[in-house]
């Protein structure tokens, strides 16, 4: 109350100079508000991060001190995977840490050395001792190290330690794609197969989906395997085609490697002997030259050709390997691959046609193929008169594997031209090109005549009951340095099913084999390759779910053919091809 | 100036402050709380990509555990069947005969043939042949144990 009235008294006395005094003091009191607010929220700010947020916070530095984790943030574009038609993982790209050190910050390096080789086992010593002795900031220890390793690696805690995140090629099927999907360098540059023909999509970071099927593919690889020990043979090939969309479902080349170390690959394994390399395939020429003459001039098939006695065309002599002496129709040529037979029919036909047939079957020029390494096919040059009737049973005449067996889907399609993709087509598609090689009949005739190469001729091995498989054997000597030879071959068959309405192409090339006592002795592909068709067709059947019932044997499409035939039933009769 | 204005003008103050105040606590507690969440998110993105790569690398070892050549290895090991023949694949199911009692489940011995395969060359795999029990002459069940693949 006194305050209160001298105040009065001295706003009455002397008002603006203490008034002036007066509003000081209020000021003071306003700003010591001020203050204590401000010291309370900073008591509340403190609370906070001490008490209601101390978990995260420890959290993320613990993360931060105890991985040295550097998140990688200026990587180019994950690679992008690989699948089958299935949607099978086949290539995958993982981010796998890789240890380095800074040298300047090591403490006891024979003690870090020792620790490090408990920890990652397949280090070098000595080279892990002259990184961290070198006199520079950064050496790598070891690349793509597993989880556990990085783990363990944590665990010894030396501060001169830490990891570096690259991306790693990964092939969980090892090597049964070996040369179809093909391996990168470690920059994820593609190298070969899949990797190399669409490396552009991959590396901008798309997937590719394969048309391969895993588990064919491994009927496929298998199966040629199986061949090639059976009969000690050098190398091997096989694929599975779809005859119309072109699509190659199993594509194998043996001896393989495993494309996740790629690096320590031999030149013989990774040589990929279905698209690159190039092989006189024999006899399977046959089936083109008898599909030009039937398709060039109308010729019925009772058609006979001369082959009792040996051809002589200049320095040439064409025989029969199992010789029949007699004059065959075209049906008892085809089955029994008479070579005398063929050449005549070459004769009939011409060079310059029987050449333009083979050209528009796509034989005599390097074909385009989603894998880019491919082969170009050895073509006769010049092309002699007797070039024809060498080439129309397939001598002197060099292509790949793959090659043949676009061509023969070709011709068993209905005569469409194949060419072969391995990249899955959407379903549906019946036809990729509209290119006609031969007409529907001249397709049905060679139906008939490969099937019955099956029942009744050289390829009797490959007879699979309850499925209508058509082929042609093929055995040629090899040549080596300009030279043929009787005891090296190239023994190969190619199929087809069902023969009324084909689907599939199958083709199986074993290099080099040698006879056994289950083939008496014999090396050709009616003893080696024929059987491992049949191998892969039974399993082939039972994957895809083909069942054996839908074919009648009483309605085969090669009976037709019978009245052609006339076979001498006398002793017994030994399987041969040639 | 009268004493009524000073009234007025401490009053203005003191409300002008207080809102100052108020709104200065407000604002930093949102600044605060969007720090938070940007961490969260940051954490929680970190997360995910883990995830991802944890995916990413189950799926390879799924694909490894798939491999045909491993599989087939195991199911020698461990099945007491063999592979269908050819023959033995039928669209017809009228002809199995599911309802006759007199019917028997006839599963195939397996044949000493079926039971080592050869891969070819350089099988990738670390699997060799007898990681796996072998089926030995008494064809009953073998028992099943894993004994990890890798």
């Amino acid at each position: 109350m006194i305050w209160k009235h001298a105040r009065q008294r001295a706003i009455l006395i002397d008002g603006d100079r203490r008034s002036s005094a007066f509003m000081a003091q209020n000021r003071l009191s306003i700003l010591s508000v001020c203050f204590v607010l401000g010291y309370l929220l900073v008591m509340v700010r403190l609370l906070d991060l001490a008490v209601v947020q101390n978990e995260t916070l420890f959290q993320e530095s613990d993360s931060v001190i105890l991985a040295k984790v550097q998140e990688i943030k200026s990587l180019s574009p994950r690679r992008g995977d690989i699948y089958d038609r299935h949607g099978f993982l086949l290539a995958t790209t993982l981010k796998t840490p890789s240890l380095f050190v800074d040298p300047s910050l090591v403490y006891d390096d024979t003690a870090l050395v020792l620790a490090l080789m408990t920890v990652i086992p397949d280090v070098n010593k000595q080279k892990i001792l002259s990184v961290i002795r070198a006199k520079n900031r950064f050496g790598w220890i070891a690349h793509n190290i597993t989880p556990a390793q990085q783990q363990n690696v944590l665990e010894i805690g030396d501060p001169s330690l830490g990891f570096k995140y690259e991306y790693k090629r990964v092939y969980p099927q090892g090597a049964l794609f070996a040369h179809m999907v093909g391996y990168t360098d470690r920059d994820g540059l593609g190298l070969s197969g899949i990797e190399r023909g669409y490396d552009d999509v991959l590396s901008a970071g798309a997937d590719v989906h394969l048309s391969l099927d895993l588990r064919l593919q491994h009927v496929v690889r298998r199966e040629v395997g199986r061949a090639m020990e059976e009969f000690t043979a050098k190398a091997g090939s096989g694929i599975i085609l779809d005859v119309h969309t072109g699509e190659v479902l199993a594509g194998v080349s043996l001896p393989d490697f495993d494309l996740n170390v790629a690096g320590d690959a031999k030149d013989n394994e990774i040589f990929n002997r279905l698209t690159l390399g190039v092989y006189e395939l024999g006899s399977m020429f046959k089936i083109f030259s008898t599909a030009a003459l039937l398709e060039l001039h109308n010729v019925p098939m009772s058609k006979t050709f001369d082959a009792r006695k040996p051809l002589r065309i200049g320095r040439f002599t064409i025989s029969d390997y199992h010789a029949k002496k007699r004059i065959l129709t075209i049906p008892e040529i085809f089955m029994y691959s008479s070579n005398i037979g063929s050449a005549l029919m070459g004769k009939m036909i011409g060079g310059e046609a029987l050449k333009a047939f083979y050209a528009d079957l796509g034989l005599l020029d390097a074909m385009h193929f989603d894998v880019r390494e491919i082969g170009r096919p050895i073509v006769p040059d010049p092309w002699r008169k007797s070039t024809t009737l060498t080439a129309s049973y397939g001598h002197g005449l060099a292509t790949t594997p793959l090659q043949m067996s676009a061509a023969v889907a070709s011709i068993v399609n209905g005569g469409m031209a194949v060419s072969p993709v391995l990249i899955k087509q959407s379903e549906g598609v019946r036809l990729q090109g509209d290119v006609r090689v031969v007409s529907e009949e001249t397709s049905e005739k060679m139906r008939k005549l490969l099937r019955l190469v099956v029942t009744k001729g050289t390829g009797k091995n490959a007879d699979v009951k309850g499925y209508a498989l058509g082929g042609k054997t093929g055995t040629a000597e090899k040549s080596i340095g300009g030279r043929y030879r009787r005891d090296k071959l190239i023994s190969s068959f190619v199929g087809a099913f069902p023969m009324d309405d084909p689907r599939y192409v199958l083709m199986v090339m074993v290099d080099e084999p040698h006879g056994n006592k289950s083939s008496y002795g014999y090396a050709t592909a009616g003893w080696v390759a024929a059987p491992a068709v049949k191998r892969i067709l039974t399993s082939m059947a039972s994957i895809l779910g083909l069942p054996a019932d839908q074919y009648d044997p009483e309605q085969d499409i090669s009976l037709s053919l019978l009245p052609y035939i006339h076979e001498k039933k006398k002793g017994r009769k030994r399987l041969v091809s040639y | 100036m009268g004493l009524r204005d000073m009234k007025g003008t401490l009053l203005k103050y003191v409300i002008v402050f207080t809102l100052v105040i108020v709104s200065g606590g407000l604002l930093m507690n949102v600044s605060h709380d969007v720090q938070r969440t940007e961490r969260e998110i940051k954490h929680i993105d970190r997360e995910i990509a883990r995830e991802e790569e944890n995916i990413r690398v189950l799926r390879a070892e799924w694909a490894y555990l798939n491999n045909p050549v491993r599989l087939e290895m195991l199911a020698a090991g461990h099945v007491n069947l063999i592979s269908p023949e050819a023959a033995q694949l039928i669209s017809d199911m009228s002809v199995i005969p599911d309802n006759d009692p007199q019917a028997m489940i006839f599963i195939p011995r397996r044949s000493p043939l079926h039971r080592d395969i050869s891969y070819g060359a350089s099988s990738s795999l670390s699997i060799q042949a007898n990681d796996f029990p072998k089926n030995e002459k008494n064809t009953d069940m073998p028992t099943y144990k894993d004994r990890g693949a890798r």
